[in-house]
């Protein structure tokens, strides 16, 4: 049985008049079993583009095939799944007439030789793929329902609004991991999709790296048990949830999502969890009291089936002693940074994009400078790919003469993924 | 159970009013006397609101564990001396894994970061295995030369020689977890996918999963095995 433990960081104390409470949550969820536990209770949906542009190169639809056929491999027996090809629409490769198939030995083989007869051609509608995989995972009801969204390409056959459309008919009934391929596919398009759906993006560099990815990404979602977690905060009556980010693993605004459970308490979704840790920045705005007094800022827990199953509380202190009050806290600060990191790379690279030479090198600047002050070195790097970095302390950059696109991309790609600090044994 | 606030409100939640936050039962300056922490100090405190919660002493009707009997603190979920689940109730405690097992393997992405000259990826290398025993344990290569005999010997055939002869050492935590510290190595230790080593002399705790590299293509996995 999984069972969830919190723990709260933060400089409980604020100077005298102080209203703004910043915390940090952590929380831990253990004891799923190692992979391999989960047999039933769960369905998987490989969507995988097969539109024309898979062609070029070729190399793209076979690799695109080959890691189908591992995620195939990954999906344990008893789970139920199907394969679906996008294009301008949606084709059920496996099992086909709108249902899903227990995985077995037979089974597993039979869509792995539907997979290798898949042929790039036609548009791309990505939103057909995500509403027939919705049709799919309600033939599945009560189970764990995750889908991985493999593209190379922009959404061409589709508008913004139809894609909207499809995302909010979609949201709540199933996770989806989103891939893309290549340089041409549209980040923030696939982080709209992975965002509403609780997934997370990444850019696979070459084709022959589809394959480790895709086991990877199926294992994790293998190894999910509980399903239909929501984040529950509270907090005191004239105080205000100014926002509630998850900043790790990957950085990911929920404030908009809240959903009210009473006039205190709103629930804000999480998706299903496996053994993983992952982290909450939460800002609360409290009515000041006098020094001395204390107050809960908030309470959070993770409700799983409408129980709470674990807690964590965010306090006030109120104090006259600026030691105390003045006082960071290290995740706090770090969460913060990680934020501002994600934003300052998303407008560096819109407007190194949009040619806006300033902009791209005052944010991308900013971008090096906090990744040198977060001691991110993967990140300093990545930002070095696509800038000459003068000074990463004080943020001084150049644009270089010539940058690869696939450098921009997983720039952009990866500004959301955070790391966290390691704690030092006691 | 409902219980009176300071403020006057009903709250449903014993430590703290469900309505406006303030404290039941214990003035707030009990806790403002904590001792500061170092403010340079960069880790950042560990907060265990637990911890927090004022002592009082328990009603004398206070429902008790009815495994060891330790009266229930307020409406905690758990018993604070064995963990019994008032919620859910008499169910196995916790399982908490007491055995660690380490998987030797050799690494070819690891290598392949590592981009060391002149040292070739074994062809044939057979995974090996460690169960955990023992509250400090040397991961090293042996020679009898020096009289170095690690617990854990990565020396024979195929032998990654970019690991030292005394390279690391696992050192076992109260709770039974293990950390690593690296001994000062030639060619360092590092944790997962950071590629910065971690500081010699530093003890880095792990968990269940953690990958270590060490030398030019080995990584050891440690893993919990069930009680």
């Amino acid at each position: 049985m999984t069972e969830f433990t919190s723990e709260t960081y933060q400089n409980e104390y604020l100077p005298s008049g102080g209203t703004e409470v910043n915390a940090v949550v952590r929380v831990t969820a253990w004891g799923s079993g190692a992979a391999g536990a989960r047999t039933t209770g769960a369905a998987e949906i490989v969507l995988v583009d097969v539109s024309g542009s898979m062609n070029y190169p070729g190399t793209k639809i076979r690799a695109a095939r080959d890691a189908t056929t591992a995620a195939i491999d990954c999906i344990r027996d008893g789970v139920e799944f199907a394969i679906v090809a996008g294009t301008d629409t949606a084709r059920e490769v496996y099992p086909g007439d709108g249902r899903l198939l227990e995985a077995s030995d037979k089974t597993r083989s039979a869509a792995k030789k539907a997979v290798a007869g898949l042929k790039a051609r036609g548009g791309t509608a990505i939103g057909q793929w995500l509403v027939c995989a919705d049709a799919l995972f309600a033939g599945a009801p009560g189970t764990i329902h995750h889908a991985i969204l493999l593209t190379d390409g922009r959404n061409e056959n589709e508008t913004a609004d139809e894609l909207a459309a499809a995302l909010s008919k979609c949201e709540g009934n199933f996770q989806c991991d989103c891939r893309g391929v290549g340089a041409d596919w549209e980040v923030d398009e696939l982080r709209q999709i992975a965002s509403t759906l609780l997934g997370d993006v990444a850019l696979i560099r070459e084709p022959r790296d589809m394959r480790d990815d895709f086991t990877e990404m199926m294992e994790r979602a293998m190894g999910r048990a509980v399903n239909d977690v929501a984040l529950r905060v509270w907090a005191p009556q004239g105080a205000e949830v100014a926002f509630v980010k998850q900043v790790a693993p990957a950085i990911e605004d929920l404030t908009a999502r809240r959903s009210t459970v009473n006039e205190l308490t709103g629930d804000y979704p999480t998706g299903a969890w496996g053994d993983e840790t992952r982290d909450y920045h939460l800002r609360v705005t409290v009515p000041a009291r006098a020094v001395g007094e204390e107050m809960l800022a908030a309470r959070v827990s993770l409700v799983v089936d409408g129980a709470a199953v674990s807690e964590a509380k965010i306090r006030a202190l109120w104090t006259d002693d600026e030691a105390l009050s003045t006082r960071v806290n290290a995740e706090v600060v770090r969460s913060t940074g990680q934020a501002e990191y994600a934003e300052a790379v998303q407008e560096g690279v819109a407007a190194l994009r949009e040619g806006d030479d300033r902009t791209a090198t005052k944010r991308l600047g900013r971008a090096a400078q906090l990744a040198h002050a977060l001691q991110d070195d993967a990140k300093l790097e990545e930002v070095g790919n696509v800038v000459d970095i003068d000074d990463p302390e004080r943020g001084t950059v150049k644009l270089k003469g010539a940058v690869d696109d696939l450098d921009v991309q997983a720039l952009d790609a990866h500004s959301t993924k955070t790391t966290r600090t390691r704690k030092p044994a006691s | 159970m409902s219980v009176t606030c300071p403020e006057g409100h009903e709250s449903e939640t014993t430590d703290y009013c469900d309505r406006c936050g303030a404290p039941i039962g214990a003035p707030a300056a009990a806790t403002v006397a904590d001792p500061p922490l170092d403010a340079a100090d960069v880790d950042s405190e560990r907060v265990v609101d637990t911890d927090r919660i004022p002592e009082r002493p328990a009603p004398a009707e206070a429902e008790r564990c009815p495994r060891c009997q330790t009266p229930r603190t307020g409406d905690d979920r758990f018993c604070e001396v064995d963990g019994y689940d008032f919620l859910v109730g008499g169910q196995e405690p916790r399982p908490r894994p007491v055995r660690w097992e380490l998987e030797v393997t050799a690494d070819r992405a690891y290598y392949d970061s590592m981009e060391s000259d002149g040292v070739a990826f074994p062809t044939d290398f057979a995974a090996r295995r460690f169960e955990l025993d023992g509250d400090e344990l040397l991961i090293g290569r042996r020679s009898a030369s020096r009289g170095i005999e690690p617990q854990i010997d990565l020396a024979g055939a195929p032998e990654d020689e970019g690991i030292s002869h005394r390279h690391a050492v696992l050192a076992r935590a109260p709770d039974g977890s293990y950390s690593i510290t690296d001994c000062g190595s030639t060619n360092g230790t590092s944790l997962n996918d950071d590629p910065d080593a971690i500081a010699p002399g530093d003890a880095v705790s792990l968990v269940d999963g953690d990958r270590v590299h060490i030398g030019a293509w080995t990584t050891i996995a440690i893993r919990a095995l069930p009680a």
